[in-house]
């Protein structure tokens, strides 16, 4: 078997040789160089496995040789053994400091030597496999980076008003930030912190952000979404891996938030006037992914909101950032930091001080960071048909024939239904009113909210004008839901061929008392102190809209132009 | 960080000293995996843990698992204040008693 290709220096001829029978025994193939610069030639012409180096030779001595040699063999790992009649100390000493792998004085013993050959060729083939995997590490990082950022990153929507700061400890984070409007232009937000970091904790995110970003665009509730995440997590990750959350839904009414924090550091809402905390909202729940027995729906908290507000989440990295002396950055100095801020952002004066808070020190967790000003400029601008291009380019015709689906929730299952999503990907599915699905959602969420929230709970909406009957009214409203034990809401919808293309006709019954509508059905206010700004908006986008029988029957038809 | 463990009869300590974090995961489950069958109580002393991160909390987890296949019980005892509002905010109450 061929050892390889060894280069031997020596300005002697005689120690050559003894050399090279030696181990042309030993079954190497031999070059030899009788100086460093000639060494040096050699070995860049014939790339060697192994060099055998004497010090003291004419032209360029073997310590010389011997560092520029190394410099030019970065990347491999080429043993040096140094071959010498010297024997003190410092020269030794010196062999290893020029870059020598072994040295061995002259005259030497055979089986020694051979023996810190195969030694040195041990080492050699552990750092060829170590040089092996750590390049194939890396391409799979590569890989893997670029599938988590079109897969986490991408799909997040963006706006003038939303900012992140998101700085990992590795190359991975285990925090990630997801932002997505639904069809009803509410904002959702999710920051998520896995257990651990790099890699291993950023596979969870791609479950989550799949998962978070389809539903929220399909308009499901928060706690729906929250839910279908931890279900999906606690079935994929091993023990012991969990994500913990914020999630923040913007209404698009820009008047409340609903907020629910799994096992995060307090969610700061700030005053927009003068950017004090004016409120937080602490952690209700497990982290999601650890147990099945996961609701979210009375962790859910509802808070007013003033126009300018604004809300920040962070992750512990934020907060749990220590410095040489081991002290570590708190909320405290966050919410002093952020409550000082003139910046546009506050989350870059804190994440300022975090920084110069660490400063020098290594960062042992991701740091995620996200602000959010609620005022008009965070919604997109209310177009209700969306053109969307690849719908456009969809071969389907528009059709007149009829669709149609009867509906009717009764008795307890009202206290989950929530069937917006399901309706609305059943009209969108046929040709022709693709576009309208935007319009079409916040119409059927408004009447379908209305006949539960006030047809069946019998909820005063007035509650909702002050901050504290804010709370009430949701937290009463969870109240009488999980009570409820009869009650129908019936839904029917129907298209209707029309000469423009077609109406979409939309009853919606339940079984409450109903109110006196004359006053509502003779004009179309603007803002009906009598339903909430949700049905003005739906009329507006109706053609027609009216309530029959005793209230507690709603008509609207829905013009769909071909 | 230091772990030192302690058994009583039925009852296995785990006291952790220091920093209880990712570096902790195989010393803490040999502490937890070595014992003795009729061992089924296990008590994690926190009172001399300094730091805890969300390894550290998955690590408990996986001891839950551990604990509950024998149909023991396990507890956390005498977190430091710190440690305790790590435990709140992740709401491990819930799924641990947790001792004073």
């Amino acid at each position: 078997m061929n050892s390889g290709l060894a280069l031997v220096v020596d300005d002697e001829p005689t120690n050559r040789f003894i050399l090279k029978s030696l181990l042309k025994k030993n079954n190497f193939e031999v070059i030899e160089a009788a100086d460093g610069e000639e060494a040096i030639s050699l070995f860049l012409k014939n790339s060697p496995d192994i060099i055998f180096m004497d010090i003291m030779m004419p032209v360029m001595n073997g310590y010389l040789a011997t560092e520029k040699i190394k410099s030019l063999s970065k990347e491999k790992f080429i043993p040096v053994i140094f071959l010498t009649a010297m024997t003190n100390e410092e020269s030794l000493n010196k062999c290893i400091n020029s870059g020598g792998d072994d040295f061995l004085t002259k005259p030497f013993n055979k089986t020694i030597l051979m023996s810190k050959i195969q030694s040195l060729r041990r080492i050699q083939d552990l750092i060829t496999q170590t040089t092996t995997l750590k390049d194939m590490m890396q391409r799979d990082e590569e890989v893997a980076e670029k599938v988590f950022n079109s897969a986490v990153t991408a799909p997040n929507d963006r706006s003038d008003s939303l900012h992140t700061i998101l700085q990992p400890a590795g190359l991975f984070s285990g925090d990630m930030i997801l932002t997505s409007y639904t069809p009803s232009h509410d904002l959702d937000i999710l920051v998520g912190d896995f257990t651990g970091h790099g890699l291993s904790a950023a596979i969870g995110a791609l479950p989550a952000s799949g998962i978070f970003h389809a539903m929220s665009k399909k308009g499901f509730t928060g706690s729906e979404i929250l839910e279908t995440i931890n279900q999906k997590l606690n079935l994929i990750l091993p023990t012991g891996m969990f994500m913990a959350a914020q999630f923040v839904r913007i209404r698009h009414e820009l008047d409340h938030i609903e907020v629910c924090n799994s096992g995060m550091p307090d969610i700061l809402i700030l005053d927009g006037d003068n950017r004090k905390v004016k409120h937080k909202v602490s952690s209700k729940t497990l982290p999601l992914g650890i147990t099945n027995e996961f609701t979210t729906n009375s962790h859910f908290q509802y808070i007013p909101l003033n126009t300018g507000d604004r809300v920040i989440l962070f992750s512990d990295g934020a907060i749990e950032s220590r410095n040489n002396k081991g002290k570590q950055f708190s909320q405290q100095e966050l919410e002093t930091s952020v409550q000082n801020s003139l910046s546009e952002f506050a989350i870059e004066d804190a994440f300022r001080s975090i920084q110069s808070h660490n400063h020098d020190c290594t960062q042992d967790d991701d740091i995620s960071l996200l602000e959010v000003i609620c005022s008009a400029r965070l919604l997109p601008s209310w177009d209700p048909v969306q053109v969307d291009n690849q719908v456009l380019n969809n071969e389907n015709a528009f059709s007149t024939d009829e669709i149609s689906l009867d509906l009717k929730y009764s008795g307890e299952r009202l206290r989950v239904a929530y069937p917006v999503p399901s309706i609305i990907n059943f009209i969108k599915s046929s040709p022709g009113f693709e576009k309208h699905h935007q319009a079409l959602f916040t119409i059927f969420t408004e009447l379908f909210l209305n006949a539960l929230d006030h047809g069946i709970l019998k909820l005063d909406s007035s509650l909702k004008q002050t901050a504290t009957g804010f709370s009430e009214y949701f937290s009463e409203r969870n109240t009488r839901l999980s009570k409820l034990t009869d009650g129908y809401i019936h839904i029917s919808i129907k298209s209707i061929p029309k000469p423009y293309g077609a109406d979409i006709n939309i009853i919606i019954e339940d079984s409450g008392s109903g109110f006196n509508y004359k006053k509502f059905n003779s004009t179309r206010i603007k803002t009906s102190q009598l339903c909430g700004r949700g049905i003005s908006l739906a009329q507006e986008l109706c053609t027609s809209l009216c309530y029959k029988g005793s209230g507690n029957i709603v008509e609207a038809i829905y013009e769909v132009k071909q | 960080m230091t772990i030192e463990v302690s058994t009583n009869n039925e009852t296995a300590t785990i006291k952790i000293i220091g920093r209880f974090d990712f570096s902790s995961q195989r010393d803490f489950r040999n502490a937890y995996q070595n014992q003795e069958h009729s061992v089924t109580e296990y008590i994690v002393d926190l009172s001399q843990t300094e730091y805890i991160d969300s390894s550290a909390l998955g690590m408990l987890l996986l001891l839950k698992e551990h604990v509950e296949s024998k149909n023991g019980h396990s507890k956390l005892s005498q977190p430091a204040p710190e440690i305790k509002k790590i435990l709140t905010m992740s709401n491990f109450d819930q799924l641990f008693a947790i001792s004073d």
